[in-house]
């Protein structure tokens, strides 16, 4: 009777799918957002832009509303046309923060990122207080805030830089073909290989030393509060350094990594 | 009353030991007068009237023992093809108290079933019992006072069957039996089709239809393995799991009623999508479940097995049956049997409404179904049906597990009504179902013939959202919008025409039973399915998935032989030839352009008209093509031990893919399953009560898979899968109770991968169980009658997607009823424990907007559906008898 019993419960086991998986897990995870590592908490940061103009950022805040990560590899130009990507998104972190630039150390987002265990291969940073879709950003808060200083001719002047994403980014007209205020707002497709566990969490790190590439300063109008990108590209003002500038903030190849580490802290 | 019955048998007590028995003479003169067709010009064919196996003799009833009369009572009993008495007609009166005795003695007996070569048929037979006081005690002797008078054990039989001699003789004088050829078998109902081992159960409800059953789907528990799940509400196909396979609503069972298909070819939910909820439950006489596809009758659809409903009402006369009890729920059934027909013979109506047990259940229905049941000739006898279903109702949906662990939903909560519901049409449905059919069996010699034609006409519209707004993102062509929501909107109308018959011929070779079968089935659908998107705020729809209109066909053939070359030793199996062709106009098949007009882009238009530089185009897409499949199947079955028999079984089935992937002139890329398996079958008794119990070994590979796809709203094909498992399944029948117990285990596996299949359960145990006596109390002189039911489930934790398990399911359902004379009281409760339970659990994104401002969701989380909460539910029924 014992082997009897012993060789159905062998049996009942081995057929049942109680050995058995699905693949992969579904896990909760913290998650944060930081400058580059070599920036030192509470002091500026000096650089050289690579249009050898230096550079000393004075305040640089980045407003994350969410971020998300994407089975699907990104293909150059394939991923343009929509604002979500294809594939299926194995993690998301939905809470926004303001992330200090020239902080190293990781700024918590303040709820838990929910994701699967699958490798992910792209990753969105979307940059929006409210819905992506909202014609206009209710709030009002700014995106990007600069500060700084930078030597043109020799001469040292004060920079700054407000940026939004509202109404002031929508294209005229709600025309089919205009890109969607999603675009404006989503920094997509973000190469990138990570894979969410329970334990750990995801970290993104922006380096706003890459949003001044190919910005020239000089283009821009002297004020007696120094040199202010525009943020409204339909001013006489909103010229080549803050069109580059805004168009920085959305190149997801080397503002924005993706890793995953230990701790955050 | 009580008091007078404890005296008359104290009376008997003091008597002579045979003759102070409760004497009830029992007589056996049964008439047989067997159907000869074509008697004058074709031998009769081999029909052996039914045997009785166990008996109950019918007590004197007290009432008459003042009187001290004689009586005699003729019945008809109508005894099914599992030997148990189906119905019971009195043919001559012998008062009601005898009348009453004979049938309650009457019911109790079980038979060998007729036979009409060598298969076994629902008959008919006559039995008489004459009644006789018993002789008057000399003296008054207390003694103790049994519950019951005894009886004297008797063992009757049908004229030419073997039966024991009586084993004590009646206590009055009996008239002889009656001559041989006195005897008459009426045989009515359907030949059962020759078994194909021990994966064909044949399902007698009987007792257990006492069992709460909401639905005649729930009789499928009755076969090991079945798992009933239903996320799109009362108006919506229950979702099949057997035996490792998620079916869905149909997809992969072929699903029939009386031998006319249910599966919808062509249905853009899912083709193959069958809905039972036209089926009155109270009509379900018996079904066949065949697990697998070992049968050459088994068509399309017939991927995991097949499930045959036989319709029948035992109840005869006018009865009005009222439910009421929790949820609002209200239903109305009347049912009409004339008393000189046969169980087949019968017609019903219910409206049904109930507010549902939560938010957005609600659900409203009619339903209508008639059937006769008539004799052409000797030898011949038809069935015409016809049945009218219609159905409104709204469904609460899925509900995200953070959403509900967050608080922000409640468990029977729908977000179609929560606080921050965006969605001005509810989901939910409408669906009617409208068919006649008829059918006839002759027969001429040794040759047997069938034909059946039915037309079904059925409409459906389903409304659901399993996303929430998830999927309507911002494609560049089209206006500004912000999601508007990704509610589907399906509309399904189908027209189905078929016929099937067979002609099957037996003969004796090698000193055996040899028989062969030839059949065919036909069916043409013309279909229009359209799929579209509402949007949230205003239930306009704001694009179109999917518009097709399709015809659609499927013939088939297939013999079936059954050789035994030694009594103990049976080969059945045989080919089915299916041809299916598909002629399918996608209206919507452009959905964008290559290379729009700059000028003039194609903006929101779903089905576009133009594309590649403004080259005209035409928005639809015209395919057809057509597919054949051979599909071998074949049982081994032995059974030289004394009630084991052992079987072995190979088959191959298909199912025919949804119109929408059919491509012009490129062979329908059916899914084909092959399935194996072995198992043995106990069937025999203990003491007076049947015993059947089996256990399987079986494994099925499939090469194309369904799997769910919560975007699409519907199945897509996915990779080869390959389930290997074990089924158990025992059913005890006494005098007084029915159990029927299974339990499976199965392990499902990509091929692929190897990594398991989501949603299918991989153990599934059920037990339904029925207990029937008389009350040690009489009403208005009569017997009062008592029964309980009890169906008990469980289904062990389901693989998700992400490596994770669903709860495990537990519940109870109990019924409870009196009955006298033609009244009867009842009481059920579903879901008796309470149990808060997730009926279905699914692993995917959404975003239903609970969170509030936060940005949406994207990654997959759990979700469920929401089983039932306890229900009571009080059902007064009223049988007019007579008519």
């Amino acid at each position: 009777m014992r082997s009897f019993i012993g060789f159905f419960g062998g049996f009942a086991l081995s057929v049942t799918g109680c050995v058995g998986t699905t693949g992969g897990d579904i896990v909760d995870f913290e998650a944060g957002a930081a400058g580059p590592k070599d920036v030192v908490r509470g002091e500026s940061l000096s650089f050289t832009t690579d249009r050898g103009v230096p550079v000393e950022l004075t305040r640089a805040t980045l407003h994350v509303g969410a971020m998300y990560l994407d089975q699907a590899l990104p293909v150059s130009g394939a991923q343009s046309s929509t604002c979500i990507l294809p594939g299926t998104y194995v993690a998301e972190v939905t809470d926004g923060i303001d992330v200090d630039l020239l902080d190293p150390t990781p700024t918590k987002f303040p709820g838990e990122g929910h994701g699967t265990t699958s490798v992910a291969r792209a990753g969105q940073v979307w940059l929006t207080h409210d819905d992506v879709n909202a014609g206009i950003d209710p709030s009002g808060k700014p995106i990007l805030s600069l500060e700084g200083t930078t030597t043109i001719a020799g001469e040292e002047h004060p920079f700054s830089a407000v940026l939004t994403i509202s109404s002031n980014r929508q294209a005229a007209g709600a025309v089919a073909g205009a890109n969607p205020i999603c675009k404006e707002r989503i920094v997509s497709p973000i190469a990138t290989e990570v894979s969410v566990q329970e334990e750990g969490a995801l970290l993104l790190r922006i380096d706003p030393r890459l949003l001044f590439t190919n910005v020239d300063m000089s283009a821009l109008t002297l004020t007696p509060d120094g040199y202010v990108f525009s943020d409204d590209p339909t001013a006489a003002t909103y010229t080549q350094p803050s069109l580059n500038l805004y168009s920085n903030l959305h190149s997801g190849g080397s503002v924005y990594t993706f890793s995953w580490t230990p701790r955050l802290d | 009353m009580r008091i007078e019955r404890q005296s008359s048998i104290i009376s008997c007590r003091g008597h002579d030991r045979a003759g102070r028995r409760a004497s009830v003479a029992l007589l056996f003169a049964l008439t047989l007068a067997a159907e000869r067709a074509h008697a004058q010009d074709a031998p009769p064919p081999t029909v052996t009237p039914p045997a009785v196996l166990t008996h109950v003799d019918a007590v004197y009833p007290e009432s008459a023992l003042s009187a001290r009369e004689h009586g005699d009572v003729v019945l008809a009993l109508t005894v099914d093809v599992d030997g148990h008495v189906s119905k019971v007609d009195v043919m001559q009166s012998g008062g009601a108290a005898l009348d009453e005795a004979a049938i309650v003695a009457a019911r109790q007996w079980t038979f060998t079933p007729a036979e009409r070569d060598a298969r076994p048929v629902a008959s008919r037979i006559r039995v008489p019992f004459h009644f006789a006081p018993p002789a008057p005690p000399p003296e008054l002797v207390p003694e103790p006072v049994k519950a019951e008078p005894e009886v004297s054990p008797q063992t009757a039989a049908l004229p030419g069957r073997r039966a024991k001699p009586p084993a004590t003789a009646p206590a009055v004088a009996t008239p002889a039996p009656a001559a041989p050829d006195e005897e008459e078998v009426f045989v009515t109902g359907r030949q059962t089709p020759p078994s194909r081992g021990a994966s064909d159960f044949n399902l007698r409800t009987g007792e257990l239809a006492r069992v709460p059953h909401a639905n005649a789907t729930e009789f499928l528990k009755l076969a090991p393995g079945i798992m009933l799940t239903n996320e799109g509400g009362e108006g919506h196909a229950e979702q099949v799991f057997l035996r490792g396979f998620d079916a869905r609503e149909g997809q992969d069972i072929e699903l029939s009623v009386g031998g006319v298909p249910i599966n919808e070819s062509g249905n853009l939910h899912g083709n193959g999508y069958a809905d039972t909820h036209f089926i009155i439950p109270e009509l379900v006489e018996s079904l066949r479940v065949v697990e697998g596809p070992f049968d050459p009758r088994q068509g399309n659809y017939a991927v995991a097995g097949s499930a045959n409903y036989e319709l029948g009402l035992d109840k005869r006369g006018l009865t009005a049956k009222y439910t009421g009890g929790s949820f609002g729920t209200q239903r109305l059934l009347l049912m009409f049997a004339p008393k000189e027909e046969s169980t087949g013979t019968f017609a019903a109506a219910e409206v049904y409404s109930t507010d549902g047990y939560g938010q957005n259940r609600d659900a409203r229905r009619g339903t209508a179904m008639a059937q006769y049941e008539g004799r052409l000739g000797k030898n011949a006898s038809y069935r015409v049906n016809a049945a009218a279903y219609s159905t409104h109702y709204h469904s609460a949906g899925v509900i995200r597990d953070d959403d509900y662990r967050a608080g922000r939903i409640g468990f029977y909560d729908s977000y179609a009504l929560s606080s921050f519901a965006s969605d001005v049409t509810k989901p939910g449905g409408d669906a009617s179902r409208y068919a006649v059919s008829g059918d006839i069996e002759s027969r001429h010699g040794d040759t047997t013939f069938t034909q059946q034609v039915f037309v079904i006409d059925r409409d459906m519209r389903l409304i659901e959202n399993f996303t929430g707004s998830l999927l309507d993102v911002q494609e560049p062509l089209q206006s500004l919008h912000l999601q508007r929501g990704d509610t589907i909107d399906l509309a399904v109308h189908e027209t189905t025409y078929g016929a099937r018959g067979s002609s099957s011929f037996a003969a004796k070779v090698l000193g055996q039973k040899q028989s062969i079968e030839f059949g065919y089935f036909a069916r043409g659908d013309r279909v229009t399915g359209e799929q579209q998107r509402l949007e949230a705020a205003t239930g306009h729809p704001y694009a179109t998935d999917t518009d097709l209109a399709s015809q659609l066909g499927d013939i088939g053939l297939y013999a079936d032989a059954s050789v035994k070359p030694l009594s103990w030793i049976t080969l059945r199996g045989g080919l089915r030839a299916d041809i299916l062709t598909f002629n399918v106009n996608d209206l919507c098949a452009v959905h964008d352009v290559a290379h729009p007009s700059t000028t003039n882009p194609p903006v929101d238009q779903s089905c576009l008209s133009q594309q590649d530089f403004g080259r005209p185009r035409e928005p639809n897409q015209p395919a057809s093509t057509a597919s054949t499949a051979l599909l071998p199947r074949a049982s081994l079955i032995l059974g030289p031990y004394r009630h084991f028999s052992f079987s072995a079984s190979y088959g191959k089935g298909i199912r025919s893919v949804d119109p929408s992937y059919i491509t012009q002139d490129v062979r329908t890329p059916f899914a084909s399953v092959v399935a194996y398996e072995g198992g043995v079958t106990y069937a025999g008794g203990i003491g007076n009560s049947q015993l059947t119990a089996r256990s399987i070994l079986f494994q099925t590979h499939v090469d194309k898979d369904l799997i769910f796809s919560e975007t699409a709203g519907r199945n897509v094909l996915g990779a080869g899968t390959t389930r290997t498992g074990w089924s158990g399944a025992v059913r005890l029948t006494g005098v007084h109770f029915d159990e029927s117990f299974n339990l499976t285990l199965v392990k499902s596996l990509y091929d692929d991968t190897h990594l398991l299949v989501a949603y299918a359960p991989d153990v599934v145990l059920r037990s339904d169980s029925a207990y029937v006596t008389d009350l040690p109390f009489r009403l208005f002189q009569s017997r009062a009658q008592g029964s309980i039911g009890l169906g008990l489930s469980y289904v062990g934790p389901r693989p998700l997607p992400y490596g994770e398990r669903s709860d495990s399911i537990f519940t109870a359902d109990l019924s409870a009823s009196v009955s006298v004379s033609h009244v009867e009281l009842s009481i059920a409760s579903t879901n008796l424990l309470g149990t808060q339970y997730r009926l279905g659990e699914y692993n995917y994104a959404s975003n239903f907007g609970a969170r509030g401002a936060q940005q949406p969701t994207l990654v997959p989380e759990r979700h469920f559906t929401a089983g039932a909460p306890r229900g009571v539910f009080a059902t007064l029924a009223v049988n007019f008898g007579g008519v």
